[in-house]
């Protein structure tokens, strides 16, 4: 997840300096950078492929690994000249500081994965897909007695002995265009309104519920007639446009 | 102290999403903070023990119940916990250097490491880990970079100061070079 160019194995010039001076197994304030100038040097020519950004922060300590290389090479070394060098002997002491705290950092994140708490509770439906059930609990209650009733009703049913579990096979007896007709009469009949049950036959005809249905978003649809419902999930009343009107 | 006013803190607490800073707990179960603290502190004492399973955990004053880290090993197999994100080591390396200098700046950090920090700095604050704590009274107003609570609690520490002191890295070195 985390991004950051490498070239090559080496996070940047001081760690690719720093690993050099590891590699050598010498004490930072014992090393003389000019001794691996070279080595600094062979490793950036390897290195293929890199963006400019990153090829200039790499030539930055090249150049100051350079310049104290040619400063011992010439003669007349004074003290200010070995400032350069200590400076650079200071910021790799400093990022060896950092890099060994980095490790400790990431024991202690280990172990603190090893500790656990209870999740935030989670909202079981999220957001704009929430359900606003607006009724009472004793209608809420209702409405679960008349689903066990339901159920039980199937259940007795089934215990019937003459009750086969095999699906009858029925001529294709219903089309939406044969009930719209059925409806909009019984509809007209009853000024008042009728039920969504009561326009079924056999309200356990899963096949009949869902003709009766698409044939009634078709008479919506044609204008003929128009649904109430109080609350979501009551009943739906079915009335005669004209009715309305 | 009484009983109830411990039962009350406890409950505070244990029902909390997000560790709770003492002043909300004080608030919440209607003790002066002194008082709450001496429950925080009875309950800590009780949680140390042996027989609980469950800490009374501090992040810089606030305070959440976590399992011992001594029961992991089993309760790792039953409840699969997603760490959240897992840090490059240059994440960590600049995470440490905020940690110790903080406030410190972009640039400060760029010195030490040798390499930009503009994308590694993007990530620990997405991760909540960093935050800006205001700007440097310096040429350009430079970003000033600190850790967050969040830090503390995903590494386990309680205040800043029980960070490792800084010249541990330094007598480990023989530990750690191989690490590399």
């Amino acid at each position: 997840m985390e991004y950051e160019i490498q070239a090559g194995d080496f996070q940047g010039p001081l760690d690719l300096l720093y690993k050099l001076v590891k590699k050598n197994q010498i004490e930072i304030s014992e090393i003389s950078l000019a001794k691996i100038t070279e080595e600094y040097l062979y490793h950036i020519k390897k290195l293929n492929k890199f963006n400019l950004d990153q090829a200039s922060e790499f030539m930055v300590l090249a150049s100051e690994l350079l310049e104290i290389k040619a400063r011992l090479l010439l003669p007349n070394q004074n003290e200010e000249d070995d400032e350069d060098e200590s400076d650079l002997v200071q910021r790799l002491e400093e990022y060896e500081l950092f890099k060994n705290i980095a490790v400790e950092l990431e024991l202690y994140l280990d172990k603190a994965a090893r500790t656990y708490r209870i999740p935030p509770e989670k909202e079981l439906i999220k957001g704009e897909g929430k359900l606003n059930i607006d009724i009472s609990l004793k209608e809420f209650k209702n409405l679960y007695q008349i689903a066990l009733k339901a159920n039980k009703e199937d259940n007795e049913e089934k215990e019937d002995p003459h009750y086969s579990e095999m699906d009858h096979i029925n001529s294709d007896r219903l089309d939406v265009e044969e009930k719209r007709d059925d409806i909009n009469k019984i509809v007209k009949r009853h000024p008042e309104g009728v039920r969504f049950k009561d326009l079924l036959y056999n309200k356990d005809d899963i096949l009949e519920i869902v003709v009766t249905l698409l044939s009634l978003l078709e008479l919506v649809r044609l204008r003929k007639v128009e649904i109430y419902q109080d609350k979501l999930f009551s009943e739906m009343k079915i009335i005669d446009r004209k009715q309305v009107v | 102290m009484e009983e109830i006013d411990l039962a009350r803190v406890e409950a505070f607490i244990f029902a909390a999403e997000e560790p709770m800073p003492i002043k909300v707990i004080s608030n919440a179960v209607d003790l002066n903070k002194r008082e709450c603290r001496k429950c925080i502190d009875k309950l800590r004492k009780k949680y140390s023990k042996k027989e609980h399973g469950i800490i009374l955990k501090e992040y810089d004053d606030k305070y959440i119940f976590k399992t011992k880290s001594q029961m992991a090993s089993f309760i790792s197999k039953y409840y699969e916990k997603e760490r959240e994100f897992k840090l490059s080591s240059a994440a960590l390396e600049t995470l440490s250097i905020i940690a110790y200098k903080q406030p410190v700046t972009r640039s400060e950090i760029e010195e030490i490491r040798g390499v930009k920090a503009e994308k590694t700095l993007f990530t620990l604050s997405k991760y909540n880990l960093i935050k800006e704590l205001g700007r440097k009274d310096s040429i350009g107003n430079p970003i000033l970079y600190g850790t967050t609570d969040e830090f503390l609690e995903h590494f386990d520490i309680t205040d800043l100061s029980e960070l490792p002191p800084l010249e541990d890295g330094k007598n480990n070195k023989d530990k750690y070079s191989d690490n590399n």
